[in-house]
């Protein structure tokens, strides 16, 4: 067709545009195409494959040809058959890549980890390895952990992503634990979370990282990684280092957990582990239900009858006895008392998951009897005063960030408030009869050492010993300040000799204090030990006692003037909740009428009656007091009369870590922290420039940060402008900054999101019942005296220098069984020749507790390490029992310390010392025998069922050791954890099914034949001069003597105790069992001794005493005739 | 949201040099004409220049990270000042002037400072982090190029007009008479189609090149975000919300609207003026619609959209939207004010117990000044209007017509009268009858 000639516009002008325009689109084409090839993550994928994988694999190939030690990498599957190098850059061309797929987006479908979008569970896609191709690589830390991101292998391939770690990451994706968007492709949009402002500049200088608003789940900053952890593992304590993950897996998770559980936070935040359904949500810390308070509450009314009144001693002792509970809630139910008729519904309240944690403070329903008004007063105004450790936190005169109105109200009403606390505790105090204190006056001399000797430092500090530094009790040092009542000292006496007395869930023990020690030397003149099993005159309590309260440094502050027209203001601002404001002047003026009493709430009971000029003062203080009480939520902590019925005052925190961040409350923090806390705090890699940010966007980790720093500064600019009454509560907590760190990390994690079960960490029997039993452990802080693992000890030596183990004759079944592969593995050196082992046991230490050097042939110094499991040096089996391995210095690689133990490592030298003043000829390290021995093996070497009675009701077993074990009053439910966790944690067989009908493993018919063997055994038994009754009780029998260092255990005790199987071997060789143990070898393999009194060879000796040990009860039925008794008794 | 200044200038860098550069461009385009023509176009193309270079220089700054803005005084000044009641007036009276005066305004160099104009406040605003969140908001880009494209097709047809009413004036026909004989399908509109089609391509590639698609967090059905705006088009009836209840504002408005729009052909019969752009012709037509246009729903549309902000809150332009502003609501009823204010007496109210026409009549005696302002208002007023000011129309329209036409433009003219009373006088409903969901 022809084109017409005519047209309208300047078709030449046309052309030109159109020309332009189509260079336009040719122009943004290729910038499209260009876009597409040049993407973050193809970019990455090319780096990787061509540069990063050949050359670490060439490393990682060349460090094993070198190092036969380490175990070859198997070379990248990719790079072996691979297509050729053409190929790859023909399909590697812009525009084609889009086609081929050399590089592709690799993601992994998580069809159970799925993510909460709102009531809507979607399955979850993790594309982070598109980008992290090098992430389960198991190339040599010392290549892999060099590559720069994103490239570096995980740093824990143990734990994670590795094929044999317990998280693969086929099957756990990373998003579950990192959180982030996982199926961004582009490094700003997979929410990265930067760890430090520095680290934040950086990425947006390489990145353009920005905070995307619109992912509600950010990922984890480094510094907050372990959170997550909580998602799955719900008891936390699993989180512990074990031997197959020796380095702490969530060592700062878990710091935040203990802290928690420390500064009892669940008094007044619910952390519940279960949502409604009963599902376990994450870690649950709930307080126990308060039965015990409301049945002590109970045993005040003195017209209590007294079935109720025994009902309710039961449940005080036993606050799980469901039984007892029930039936005092059934007596009760009839009783014309309106407050007996409330307590007996609370106590009928089922709670199908009981709570289990314990308040952490002391209880204050005894508290005016030990202390007065002005101590209450200013230990509630700054606790920290009298004990900067404290664990209390602050509640009152934290003003910096009040002004104006707000200001004075708190000036005004807060001194009230504590003075009135203090009033209404006084006069709600239920006095608890103090026990009798013993005929002896007492020393404060004496009770200095008793102090020492008796444990008291396992859990206490005091500014007289130091060396101690536990905190699991409260420092002692500044006690006289605080107790100066008429009855403190015989308050305090009572409570040392039986804390439960005085406060039934207390978690001190009772200490054996009676009991006869193996240390009878006195300060001169007041000798007065008899035999075993006889009692003191003197009262070690009393002593105790007297000692803390000897030295009295500093007085307490006089009680504030009382202004009373503030006391009315405060209390008119109370009433005024209740009744309308001239109904609540009348009641303040003339009481609330009697007739009332139905109606109000609790608190107001205390203004109930006509108020005469006498009372009237007292009234409004204990009516203020009370209210404050509940307002500041005192009884989370603390057993207040009174407040049974009281509920934690703070908000839940269980389901906390996902609250959307819009509903934080913030208010004025971020302009308090720029006016009132200055930015010169910290510079530009300070940490607290990391959460002053956090505020400033409105993160959780800032809020979090900020509560713990100064909860209150949320009411800046805020406080003004609302009654009293409704300023923040919360207290500030005495936290170092990397407490803080380690609290926000804990409550960050606790999102209420637990995966499917299949992914919930269901621990298998034994190890559930080490994560159970490891809770009771550190509820009463067992591993303060008793060493739980022991210490570690990684070296490097030089096969060809190392000295042989000296010869040791030894039974066959003593000896360890080594297989060739762990001798051939021992001789396996590196590149400079050196082999590496982990030895397992204690060091020697000298007399001061320090580690003992000697010097070897050549002068260098030498430490003794003394082996508690056998170890294979040098391809030579070094056994336990042998001689202590030479170390030098230069040879430790790494010291991993022991768990558990420090008092006992405390007392060794002082118990020393006291045995060589008392006269004791004992070797240095026997005297590991008299102080709390480590538990390692306590599984292997006890029955459960005798382990059970024994943490129930403790008595002496070992007569010779410096303090006994106290009795920390376990309820049944906890020693069976215990029982189980020794079991479990020493790999011993459990539960123990040879206890079964009572009729034990090892125990045996007698016969005649039997009856003559034990006969002859029995002599060895008896042996006073060389064999086992030349140390140890036998029955009735005492080896006794002046020095009793060197008493041991009763043998008739023998057969419930101890496990056959364990048994043979601690006879056969005592030391190979416990390296430190004085007892003898007395059935040596290589030699025939004894054989005056018992004939045989040394195993048959051994068998026969091991027979009569375990039938001790049979055989002395046999051998004890009745018939003579009875015609002993027919002669005149 | 606590915004850092530095990391904002970092981030808007780029934009800025981009925008600049745009103005600095455009103006060197118009200086280059400017030159190629003579005299006062001369004159004016050295101006352009210097626009040029003030926008290359800006350019210049906003790449070293300082980028040029008003200062915290004028900001802090017009944040102050525009307030619905100042934005309202503010755009009536701007409308007046250039109706007004649009034999000036339409000239090009007028319009062309005009849009300069408009570059520099919007290039120095976008220096100031609140502003730039929200225009900068890839929602709401549509919204700022629909200023720019609603400004210059305004320009347009009013450029148009007012050269064919000067070719009236001067006995000629419409400039559209003279040029539309016919329009040549090939070459010159299919070419020129092809034309905006390539050049619309290359525009979204680009566009979808630079800014990412507007995605939002997943919904969350316990969580309204706030605020909870409408699609931009939307916005006007969402602003409407404010001032009227859901039935009216939602309904019955939006309805009239259409309805209103549907009738113009019959309403408006008049044949000057007709088939060309004109404003002499048909002064009364081109006002009511433009106000109803640009002031009672583009005006609407903006400010629910750049002033709006959490909790339906107003705020300034360079203010922070802090979710805790929270607006004083001290709206009360006309029946509220008459019986309390005026009268002194307490509301009457229906007997508990009351049912059927007693409790109607009451319902209604409690109402009963805002049933006498309602019955003046579109009863009396028009009336009053035919018998008055509006008699030709009447005469001309025959009654149907003029009682639909008066109706509607009753209606059209309640909203800014609504806006008036709630911002003078806080009153919320003339007539409130909950009772029967009736609020007007």
């Amino acid at each position: 067709m022809r084109t017409s000639t005519e047209t309208f516009y300047n078709i030449q002008r046309l052309h030109a545009i159109f020309a332009v325009a189509a260079l336009a689109m040719l122009a943004v084409t290729v910038w499209m195409v260009a876009a597409d090839h040049r993407r973050e993550w193809k970019r990455y994928q090319r780096t990787f494959r061509d540069q990063i994988e050949p050359e670490a694999d060439e490393a990682a190939a060349r460090l094993a040809s070198e190092n036969p030690n380490l175990d070859a990498p198997s070379r990248s599957e990719r790079a072996a058959p691979g297509p050729s190098r053409f190929t790859q850059w023909l399909l590697g061309l812009p525009l084609i890549d889009a086609l081929a797929r050399p590089l592709a987006i690799e993601q992994i479908w998580l069809p159970d980890l799925t993510i909460d979008y709102h009531f809507c569970q979607v399955a979850r896609f993790d594309r982070c390895t598109t980008c992290h191709q090098g992430i389960t690589k198991g190339w040599p830390e010392e290549i892999g952990g060099r590559l720069p991101h994103p490239y570096r292998p995980h740093p824990r391939l143990d734990l994670y992503c590795g094929p044999h770690s317990p998280h693969p990451v086929s099957e756990f994706g990373c998003t579950i634990c990192h959180d982030g968007q996982g199926s961004a492709t582009e490094f700003r949009f997979a929410s990265h979370a930067p760890n430090d402002p520095r680290q934040r500049a950086e990425w947006r200088q390489s990145h353009g990282w920005f905070w995307n608003h619109d992912w509600d789940l950010p990922m984890r900053p480094k510094r907050f990684l372990q959170s997550n952890c909580l998602k799955c593992h719900h008891e936390v304590s699993e989180l512990e280092p074990s031997s197959r993950f020796p380095e702490p897996p969530a060592g700062k998770l878990l710091a935040g957990y203990h802290l928690v559980r420390r500064l009892g936070c669940f008094g007044c935040h619910e952390l519940n582990g279960f949502d409604e359904s009963g599902r376990r949500i994450g870690p649950d810390l709930r307080l126990e239900p308060n039965v015990h308070e409301v049945a002590l509450r109970l045993l005040a009314d003195p017209k209590l009858e007294p079935t109720a009144r025994g009902l309710a001693q039961r449940v005080i002792a036993r606050p799980d006895d469901v039984a007892a509970r029930r039936q005092l809630a059934d007596a009760l139910k009839g009783s014309p008392r309106p407050e007996s008729r409330v307590l007996a519904g609370m106590l009928a309240t089922e709670n199908p998951r009981p709570g289990t944690m314990r308040k952490v403070g002391p209880s204050l329903r005894d508290v005016a009897e030990r202390l007065d008004a002005a101590a209450i007063v200013s230990r509630i105004a700054d606790p920290a005063a009298f004990r900067p450790a404290t664990r209390m936190p602050r509640m009152f005169g934290m003003h910096e960030h009040l002004e104006g109105l707000g200001l004075e109200s708190a000036r005004r009403f807060e001194p009230i408030e504590i003075r009135a606390m203090a009033e209404y505790l006084l006069a709600a105090s239920q006095p608890i009869a103090s026990l009798e204190a013993a005929a002896e006056g007492p020393s404060a001399e004496r009770g200095k050492r008793w102090f020492r000797l008796q444990g008291c430092l396992a859990c206490h500090q005091h500014r007289d010993f130091p060396e101690s530094q536990a905190t699991q009790g409260p420092d002692l040092s500044r006690l006289a300040v605080m107790f100066q009542g008429p009855k403190a000292a015989a308050w305090l006496t009572s409570w040392i000799r039986d804390p439960a007395r005085h406060s039934p869930r207390t978690s001190m023990p009772g200490l054996l204090l009676n009991m006869p020690s193996g240390f009878t030397s006195q300060p001169k003149g007041q000798q007065s030990a008899g035999e075993a099993g006889s009692p003191r005159v003197e009262d070690a309590a009393a002593d105790i006692a007297a000692y803390l309260l000897s030295s009295k440094d500093g007085e307490l502050p006089a009680l504030p003037p009382l202004v009373e027209s503030d006391l009315d203001e405060l209390a008119l601002v109370y009433l005024r909740t209740t009744f309308s404001p001239d109904v609540a002047a009348r009641h303040l003026r003339e009481g609330i009428p009697a007739s009332m009493a139905a109606e109000i709430p609790p608190d107001a009971a205390e203004l109930l009656g006509p108020m005469t000029p006498a009372d009237r003062l007292d009234k409004k203080l204990r009516y203020v007091g009370r209210r404050s009480i509940r307002k500041r939520g005192c009884f989370g902590c603390h057993d207040v009369p009174g407040m049974e019925d009281a509920a934690g005052i703070g908000p839940a925190l269980s389901g906390w870590g996902r609250k959307p961040q819009s509903q934080l409350a913030f208010e004025q923090v971020a302009e308090f922290l720029d006016q009132r806390q200055g930015m010169a705090e910290g510079g530009e890699n300070d940490d607290s420039s990391f959460y002053r940010e956090a505020v400033r966007e409105g993160r959780r980790e800032g809020f979090v940060w900020q509560k713990l720093r100064a909860p209150r500064s949320f009411d800046f600019r805020k406080a003004s402008g609302k009654p009293y009454n409704e300023h923040l509560l919360m207290g500030r907590f005495s936290l170092t900054e990397a407490e803080r760190e380690a609290i926000i990390t804990f409550v960050l994690g606790l999102v209420a999101e637990p995966p499917k079960p299949s992914y919930v960490f269901h621990p298998a029997e034994p190890t559930e019942a080490i994560v159970e039993g490891r809770k009771v452990l550190d509820h009463y802080g067992c591993a303060q005296c008793h060493t739980l693992e022991l210490e570690r000890w990684t070296i490097e030596y030089d096969p060809t220098q190392f000295p042989s183990p000296p010869p040791m004759p030894e039974h066959d079944f003593i000896l360890p069984k080594i297989s060739e592969d762990e001798r051939a593995a021992s001789l396996k050196v590196d590149r400079r020749g050196l082999a590496r082992v982990e030895l397992v046991g204690m060091p020697q230490v000298d007399g001061q507790g320090k580690l003992e050097e000697t010097e070897d042939d050549d002068g260098d110094p030498r430490y003794v390490f003394t082996l508690w499991e056998p170890a294979v040096i040098a391809g030579k089996v070094w056994p336990v029992g042998g001689a202590g391995v030479l170390v030098a210095p230069k040879q430790i690689v790494a010291k991993r310390p022991p768990r558990g133990g420090d008092f006992a490592r405390l007392l060794y030298p002082v118990a020393l010392a006291e045995a060589k003043a008392a006269g004791s000829t004992a070797a240095g390290s026997e005297a590991w025998g008299w102080v709390p021995p480590p538990l390692v093996h306590e599984g292997r070497m006890v029955r459960p069922a005798w382990l059970y009675d024994y943490l129930l009701a403790p008595r002496v077993i070992r007569p010779a050791a410096v303090l006994q074990m106290p009795n920390f009053a376990l309820s049944p439910a906890e020693a069976r954890k215990l029982v189980g966790f020794f079991a479990a944690a020493a790999g011993a067989e459990f539960p123990y099914d040879s206890d079964e009908g009572g009729r034990g493993k090892g125990r045996v018919a007698i016969g005649p034949k039997e009856i003559e063997r034990m006969d002859r055994a029995m002599r060895l038994v008896t042996d006073r001069t060389t064999y086992c009754a030349k140390c140890h009780l036998v029955g009735d029998f005492s080896p006794g003597g002046e020095i009793r260092t060197t008493l041991a255990p009763n043998l008739q005790d023998v057969a419930a105790r101890i496990r056959p199987e364990f048994l043979r071997r601690w006879l056969a060789s005592p030391k190979s069992v416990l390296p430190y143990t004085a007892m003898p070898v007395n059935f040596p393999p290589d030699q025939r001794l004894g054989q005056d009194i018992f004939p045989g060879s040394s195993v048959e000796q051994l068998d026969a005493v091991m027979e009569l040990l375990l039938n001790y009860d049979e055989y002395v039925r046999r051998r004890v005739s009745i018939r003579q008794w009875i015609e002993a008794a027919k002669k005149p | 949201m606590h915004l850092d200044w530095h990391e904002f200038s970092e981030e808007i860098a780029a934009t800025l040099v981009g925008f600049h550069a745009l103005g600095a461009a455009m103006n060197l385009g118009a200086a280059w004409r400017g030159l190629r023509g003579g005299g006062g176009a001369r004159f004016r193309a050295a101006a352009w220049l210097a626009l040029a270079a003030l926008f290359a220089m800006f350019a210049a700054w906003a790449g070293r990270q300082e980028p040029p803005g008003l200062p915290n005084s004028i900001k802090t000044a017009i944040d102050a000042v525009l307030g619905p009641v100042t934005l309202f007036f503010g755009s009536l009276a701007t409308l007046t002037v250039l109706f007004l005066g649009r034999e000036f305004f339409v000239r090009p160099w007028v319009a062309w400072s005009a849009l300069n104009a408009a570059m520099l406040f919007l290039g120095l605003s976008l220096a100031d982090p609140h502003f730039a969140q929200i225009v900068l908001k890839p929602d709401n880009l549509p919204i700022v190029a629909m200023i720019f494209l609603l400004g210059f097709f305004t320009w347009l047809g009013a450029a148009q007009a007012v050269e064919n009413d000067r070719r009236r004036r001067e006995g000629q026909s419409p400039r559209e008479k003279d040029f539309a004989e016919k329009t040549l399908v090939w070459p010159d509109l299919v070419y020129i189609e092809l034309i905006c089609m390539v050049a619309l391509t290359t525009l979204l590639i680009v566009w979808s090149l630079l800014v990412r698609a507007p995605l939002e967090p997943p919904a969350n059905p316990a969580v309204t975000p706030n605020p909870s705006k409408a699609p931009w088009y939307f916005v006007g009836l969402q602003e409407m919300l404010v001032f009227f209840d859901p039935a009216i504002a939602g309904v019955v408005l939006p309805s009239l609207i259409i309805l209103g729009l549907a009738l113009i052909p019959f309403l408006d019969f008049k044949t000057e003026g007709s088939g060309y752009y004109s404003i002499a012709g048909r002064r009364f037509g081109y006002v009511v619609f433009m106000f109803g246009f640009l002031q009672l729903w583009i005006l609407l549309i903006v400010v629910g959209t750049f002033f709006r902000g959490p909790n339906w809150s107003f705020f300034g332009l360079y203010e922070p939207r802090d979710p805790h502003k929270m607006p004083l609501l001290e709206n009360v009823k006309l029946a509220e004010l008459f019986w309390t204010s005026w009268l002194g007496l307490p509301v009457p109210q229906p007997a508990d117990d009351s049912a059927g026409l007693a409790r109607f009549a009451a319902i209604v005696w409690r109402e009963i000044a805002g049933m006498v302002v309602l019955f003046a208002y579109f009863g009396a007023i028009p009336f009053a209007l035919a018998r008055t000011l509006m008699k030709r129309h009447l005469a001309r329209m025959g009654k149907a017509r003029f009682t639909a036409m008066i109706l509607l433009l009753m209606m059209m003219l309640v909203l800014p009268l609504k806006m008036l009373l709630r911002w003078t006088c806080h009153l919320s409903y003339v007539v409130s009858m909950p009772e029967y969901y009736f609020n007007f």
